[in-house]
């Protein structure tokens, strides 16, 4: 299993342990760091550091892979952003990022992954049973590979994303 | 992998067509219509963040029937399909109670699920936007296949609230009249709310759950794959699963949102999967609103009783298409030449593309 973690500390992952800007300055991938969070430009907080984190398994994928989300808080932060919206000036743009599947599709079309997708909403600091339901995808040969990606991405409170490739 | 077979054990339903699994499906066949008028039956029913009465022309209200939350009307259906050991509930944001309100913080479906499943059995939460109750179904199908499960209740629930009202149409995607999926003049989708359990296990019973497959279009984070062909692959990877051909199916079940771009996208991969002679496409979103995370669930009964009745049902409000000629779509309740094997798919935000296989055992 490779595995990559995006925290506040940085990225620790196959390639060592750099700042979680590394990327944008090596020119590897500049998409997520594209914009700020205020002005969002298509890329929730979470999908930021999954997309942090799958970079930083630093391998290329089968397309048929397949990719598990579980988070804890899921789109917490933009949920919060899309209520205020509703209060005030209407985001529109925000609203699909309310459902973690949309980070996951970031994830899919940056990699060209089209296997199966999997979203969980699961207990706080459940590592476990994610990596359990990938084993249990590769058993049934329903993908080649897994990409699981674990963690809470919550500005001011929680932000660590573990990527994982589950492999047979 | 084990190779246990899946079979349906029991169902339960709550939508605006009605409390129960036979009602439901009994309006279902009849070709009625749940969608109209927000309204309540009490001011204090209902999430606080829900429609004001009167406010949403164009809705498929289930809290207007007098079930007051997400929680409450999934205990219902719960109870109508029976309990399981082990649970998965498939949701998009439930009653948004992990959002806003006393304790936010965490998750939206787990923190639902944890108040429902009071087994000691294994549970999961699945969020695939509106695949998810497919996507639930699915993995209900591979737990009890592995031997994680012996048994499993799937429960699809969503309901109406201000959140998701002005999410849809901050996206222009809602249509202010009654929704005509497949139909040339669609312009949008109705919100619905409800809830539906499944129960699946390894006790023979007369329908099968033979077959999944799931794929991501990896194109777009929120619109379809114009050409549909990861919908069709999910299609084709069922079928393998099954280990039937494409012209072994009888009825699929489609997503039907009357969206412009969902519904010519399954008009694209229904040829895809099957060929220029596919079998009927139906869907019952003009009759029962988009109930998101219950969608799955909800539509799957259909399905299954599409194949215990040997009819499709209609496509309500569908007058003239712009699909491809081949695409047989039923504008009344259609008697099935024949009625073994069904298949229901469905398309969600993120490119998720999942296709569930029904059959008569």
């Amino acid at each position: 299993m490779r595995t990559a973690t995006v925290d506040r500390e940085g990225i620790r992952g196959p390639d060592g342990n750099l700042p979680w800007t590394a990327f944008r300055e090596d020119g590897r991938v500049r998409w997520p760091f594209l914009g700020t969070y205020e002005n969002f430009r298509l890329l929730d907080p979470l999908t930021r550091f999954i997309a942090i984190a799958v970079e930083a398994l630093a391998c290329e994928f089968d397309p048929n892979t397949a990719i598990l989300l579980a988070s804890g808080t899921g789109c917490l932060a933009t949920d919060r952003l899309f209520e205020e919206s509703r209060h005030a000036v209407l985001r529109p743009a925000l609203f699909p990022y309310t459902l973690p599947s949309s980070p996951m599709a970031a994830i899919a079309i940056r990699h060209r992954v089209t296997g199966p997708g999997l979203c969980l909403s699961i207990a706080p600091d459940d590592t476990e049973s994610p990596l359990a339901e990938a084993h249990r995808i590769l058993a049934a040969d329903e993908a080649p590979a897994v990409i699981v990606c674990v963690g809470d991405v919550v500005p001011g409170e929680t932000m660590s994303m573990t990527a994982t490739l589950v492999r047979p | 992998m084990g190779n246990r077979r899946v079979f349906v054990q029991g169902s339960g339903a709550i939508c605006s067509l009605g409390v129960g699994r036979v009602p439901f499906l009994d309006a279902i066949f009849r070709g009625e219509s749940g969608v109209g008028p927000f309204q309540r039956l009490s001011p204090k029913e209902g999430p606080e963040d829900g429609p004001e009465e009167g406010a949403e022309k164009c809705v498929a209200g289930a809290v207007a029937a007098g079930w007051a939350d997400a929680e409450r009307i999934a205990r219902a259906v719960i109870e109508e399909a029976g309990e399981a050991d082990a649970m998965i509930l498939a949701t998009t944001k439930a009653d948004l109670s992990g959002v806003v309100g006393e304790g936010a913080g965490e998750g939206v479906p787990y923190r639902l699920l944890r108040r429902l499943h009071s087994r000691g059995g294994p549970s999961a939460a699945v969020s695939c936007a509106c695949a998810s109750g497919l996507a639930a179904l699915a993995l209900a199908g591979r737990w009890i296949r592995s031997g994680h499960a012996d048994e499993v209740i799937v429960v699809g629930v969503d309901i109406l609230t201000g959140f998701v009202l002005d999410g849809f149409r901050g996206l222009l995607a809602l249509d202010d009249s009654p929704c005509r999926p497949y139909d040339a003049s669609r312009e949008g989708l109705n919100l619905g709310e409800g809830a539906a359990a499944i129960r699946v296990g390894t006790t023979p019973s007369e329908i099968e759950v033979i077959g999944w497959g799931e794929s991501n279009d990896a194109t777009h984070v929120t619109a379809p794959a114009r050409d549909g062909a990861g919908l069709a692959r999910a299609a084709q990877l069922a079928l393998d699963r099954a280990g039937l051909a494409a012209d072994e199916i009888d009825l699929v079940h489609g997503h039907g949102t009357g969206t412009p771009f969902n519904d010519a996208m399954e008009g694209q991969a229904i040829l895809r999967a099957f060929g220029q002679t596919p079998p009927p496409l139906c869907g019952s979103k003009g009759q029962i609103g988009h109930t998101l995370g219950a969608a799955g669930v909800l539509e799957s009964m259909i399905a299954m009783e599409a194949l215990r009745r040997g009819t499709a049902p209609a496509n309500v409000r569908l007058e003239t298409t712009d699909l491809d000629a081949a695409v047989v779509l039923p504008r009344e309740p259609m008697a099935l030449p024949r009625s073994r094997t069904a298949m229901k798919w469905a398309a969600g935000f993120g490119g998720i593309n999942a296709a569930v296989i029904f059959q008569i055992a």
